[in-house]
């Protein structure tokens, strides 16, 4: 189906930076693919600013953030807004609060790709709370994960394994040299640093030893110290390196390995490029070969690289992957400026988990399969509830609040209304039988309705 | 807004299938059919550590009644299934399917060096190996390497450690009312294929969603999204089974049964709701002739104390029976009778059969695949199923 020259066919050139042509033009179906993958979808507004100004500018604003949120406040008013939030959250801990907090961030980041690589690498070193039961050790670890998005590997890693939830949740807490607990160190080479095949069992009990002495000093908040007397620090054999290697060690044994750099390109493939299918070696391999930087992971590279990759920007990206509950709803609220009054946060929050994305519970230590998984018989009925709510009464928007953004577009025929809806929600065109139905709904809030709830409404 | 059928109705598309049919629904199809014939599992998880004595009742030994005083189960009310055990008469609703020869007790069964925390001993029981807990659960393990055999969890908490994999993620509902289209909510769905394998995919899943829907007729809509009783999730499970939910594998729960203190009435309680859900999920099954090809199998992480405490409860204890019921189950006691006259250091009777065994049995013998690669080589307990 697929054109020959597809980059996904050319493994050589796919990386190599897109430039307009008169058959790839800068237009508005890029600005919006644009905007879907490394955000939550853009207003129209941005995306008429976007294609006037060009690739340089507008990539350049996702990769650095932009000056407003997507309802027009500043940034810094912004950070304000989650400073205040966060010392209220500190007075009085609860997890529905630590949740509230990242949607709101969701929501009115003025800094969406951000918030797309916190989700990516939440699923990345999945935490649930279910075990760890500590609200302040979950927003720790999501505020790590965030000043981190675009750090090294060996930065990111570091982290992770020094952080209380982590380290409640695969057990590092209470690893001890007499006893170390191989679930951490498993864990690490196969979903963090290396993945599967790339580690021997042997590796898995050294890497454990290396990990050892963690315990817990606080319960209220969760606190976790490595003290050198339960730490195993004897002469050890990791990855075929031999030394009296700790944990930060461990970590500069890996993220030199080939297949770090590898197994990290595969997560932002996931993220920016296709889910819906993996990808070949040879397509990765160019791409893991530029991040690999110092002896390290460098993930900043990697993801703007995509970002300004012919491979992302070609007509063969599109539909690619499946949207995520948050991609899905973020994303409409975003298009449809759900801002003043807000969409009821704590309820888009019950709608992310009823559609399979609980934030802070992932399903298991692999975080969120992803693709085609996240669409089973309730979450489809979930996304399409979801798409009612938003367009309803319940969602806390002023009446007539679709109609007057459609006026205010100048979109007032049915079909105005679709294509401007269509063209920042959808990746792909919609069939013929379907757009019919979704025209015949006339009013933008059921036209809205009707595109979300449509098989190609889940394709990002 | 017009109903989702009507609008189907309307624009012609509900026996409208494009002229070409693609390789994908051949083989959609195909699948469908191997799942009519495939067997099904109910696990039926009895949370909190169910006291395995009075339910699997040892009425023809003095120790218990001695070390029972206020809640040991007369003898002339026991259920009794030989002359030494017998069944509390609270589940008395199983009873048929023991006369039927379709309700296997294994006695005693769990693991050495037995862990009396109720979070540790039940990621052991569902992660299927004693000691550090694993992160995936045997049935996930299961669906990992066989994708036939993915599980729909039906109950109010997070999806249980037992059906996750690492490939293989679980569909969890918390009942029929996850499966509720809102009344302004509506599936669009295109009937043909457009030729990109995911937009095939995602309309494939549109249908299945919708045809569940359909197939579930008014009860998911009737449904309360509140939290459900256990007897409207199996209710749940029993239509999710009718309408060929894709699913081969069911989990769900029963919880309550930590009983430290007063348990005489809460735990007969328990137990007559045991009862009256699993006969009544077989018998509606048996309507539907679809019995045949179901098992539910009962456990819970440990069971109680042989003394019972100060309190009028029992405290937490070892092994405890799995209960396997169903027409292809071969009815009998399995196991040796638990020894009251050999307790551990903590006074809980030795476990008599490693609960791995029992899973190898009723994944080599009910779900007819490997039990090595997902529990290790375990010997499976023989003459499980018929």
């Amino acid at each position: 189906m697929r054109k020959a020259r597809s980059p996904f066919d050319d493994p050589r050139s796919a990386w190599e930076p897109y430039r307009p042509t008169p058959e790839e033009p800068w237009n508005v179906a890029r600005v919006a693919h644009l905007h879907r993958r490394a955000g939550f979808a853009a207003t129209w507004g941005q995306v008429e600013r976007d294609v006037a100004e060009g690739p340089e500018p507008s990539i350049r604003r996702v990769l650095d953030g932009e000056a407003r949120g997507p309802d027009g406040s500043e940034s810094s008013e912004f950070e304000s807004i989650v400073d205040t939030m966060e010392q209220s959250f500190r007075r009085r801990p609860s997890m529905e609060r630590v949740s509230l907090l990242w949607v709101y961030r969701l929501v009115f980041s003025p800094h969406p790709l951000e918030e797309v690589m916190t989700l990516a690498w939440h699923s990345h070193y999945a935490t649930s709370q279910a075990k760890v039961q500590s609200p302040e050790a979950m927003l720790d670890q999501n505020r790590t994960l965030r000043a981190h998005w675009r750090a090294r590997m060996s930065v990111l890693h570091s982290a992770m394994l020094s952080d209380a939830a982590m380290l409640s949740w695969l057990d590092g807490i209470g690893s001890t040299k007499a006893a170390p607990n191989e679930n951490l160190a498993r864990e690490f080479l196969e979903l963090f640093a290396l993945g599967a095949g790339n580690y021997a069992e042997a590796d898995v009990r050294e890497t454990a030893r290396a990990f050892t002495g963690w315990s817990r000093v606080d319960y209220s908040p969760l606190r976790a110290v490595q003290e050198a007397g339960d730490m195993d620090d004897g002469p050890k054999t990791i990855l075929g390196e031999s030394g009296a290697w700790r944990q930060e060690d461990v970590v500069r044994i890996a993220v030199r390995r080939p297949a770090a750099a590898e197994h990290i390109a595969r997560r932002l493939y996931r993220t920016f490029v296709a889910d819906v299918e993996e990808p070949s070696r040879e397509l990765i391999a160019p791409l893991a070969d530029l991040m690999r930087v110092e002896g390290d992971v460098d993930v900043a590279k990697g993801i703007e690289t995509i970002l300004r990759s012919r491979m992302f920007h070609s007509d063969a990206c599109r539909g690619r992957c499946i949207k995520s509950p948050a991609t899905l709803a973020v994303g409409a609220v975003r298009v449809c400026e759900a801002f003043r009054p807000p969409v009821n946060l704590s309820e888009l929050e019950n709608h992310l988990a009823r559609m399979g994305q609980r934030l802070f519970h992932p399903p298991g230590v692999a975080g969120w399969r992803g693709g085609i998984g996240w669409l089973g018989d309730s979450t489809v009925v979930a996304r399409a509830n979801f798409a009612a709510w938003l367009t309803g009464p319940g969602a806390g928007l002023a009446a007539g609040h679709f109609r007057d953004l459609a006026d205010r577009r100048g979109w007032t025929t049915p079909e105005a209304r679709f294509e401007g809806f269509a063209a920042l929600l959808l990746a792909t065109p919609l069939d013929p039988e379907a757009r019919a139905r979704v025209i015949a709904a006339d009013d933008p809030a059921g036209i809205v309705r009707r595109l979300l709830a449509s098989p190609e409404g889940q394709l990002g | 807004m017009r109903s989702r059928r009507a609008f189907l109705k309307e624009s012609g598309l509900a026996c409208a299938v494009g002229g070409t049919v693609p390789s994908f629904w051949g083989r959609a199809a195909a699948a469908a059919e191997a799942r009519r014939d495939g067997t099904i599992l109910v696990v039926v998880e009895l949370t909190g550590g169910n006291d395995g004595l009075n339910t699997v009742v040892p009425h023809g030994d003095d120790a218990y009644r001695k070390n029972r005083p206020t809640l040991a189960v007369s003898p002339d009310k026991v259920l009794k299934l030989d002359d030494r055990v017998g069944l509390n008469d609270a589940l008395k609703d199983l009873l048929p399917s023991w006369e039927r020869g379709e309700l296997a007790v294994v006695q005693q069964v769990g693991y050495p060096d037995p862990n009396r925390s109720h979070f540790e001993s039940m990621a052991i029981w569902q992660g299927g190996r004693p000691g550090p807990a694993l992160p995936t659960g045997w049935l996930g393990r299961a669906a990992d390497a066989h994708p036939a055999l993915a599980a729909l969890h039906v109950g109010p908490a997070e999806t249980p450690l037992g059906v996750r994999g690492i490939r293989a993620v679980p569909r969890s509902i918390a009942g029929l009312a996850d499966l509720r289209l809102e009344p302004e909510a509506e599936l669009n769905l295109t009937m043909g294929a457009a030729g990109d394998p995911a937009l095939d995919a995602v309309r494939a899943r549109f249908r299945g969603a919708d045809g569940l829907i359909a197939r579930l007729g008014g009860l998911a809509r009737e449904a309360k999204p509140a939290e459900e009783p256990f007897e409207t999730r199996l209710e749940a499970v029993r239509r999710l089974i009718v309408a060929d939910s894709s699913a081969r594998v069911y989990y769900t729960s029963l919880d309550g049964f930590d009983t430290h203190a007063a348990q005489l009435y809460t735990h007969r309680n328990l137990l007559a709701t045991l009862g009256k859900g699993v006969a009544g999920l077989l018998a509606g099954l048996r309507e539907r002739g679809l019995a045949e090809r179901t098992a539910v199998m009962i456990f819970s992480e440990f069971g109680r104390r042989l003394k019972e405490n100060g309190s009028g409860g029992t405290d937490h204890g070892a092994a405890g029976p799995v209960v396997l019921v169903g027409p292809g189950v071969k009815g009998g006691l399995h196991g040796p009778h638990p020894d009251l006259g050999r307790l551990d250091e903590a006074g809980d009777p030795l476990f008599g059969v490693d609960f791995r065994d029992v899973y190898a049995a009723v994944l080599r013998d009910w779900l007819g695949v490997d039990p090595a690669p997902i529990l290790g080589e375990r010997p499976a307990t023989p003459g499980l199923f018929s």
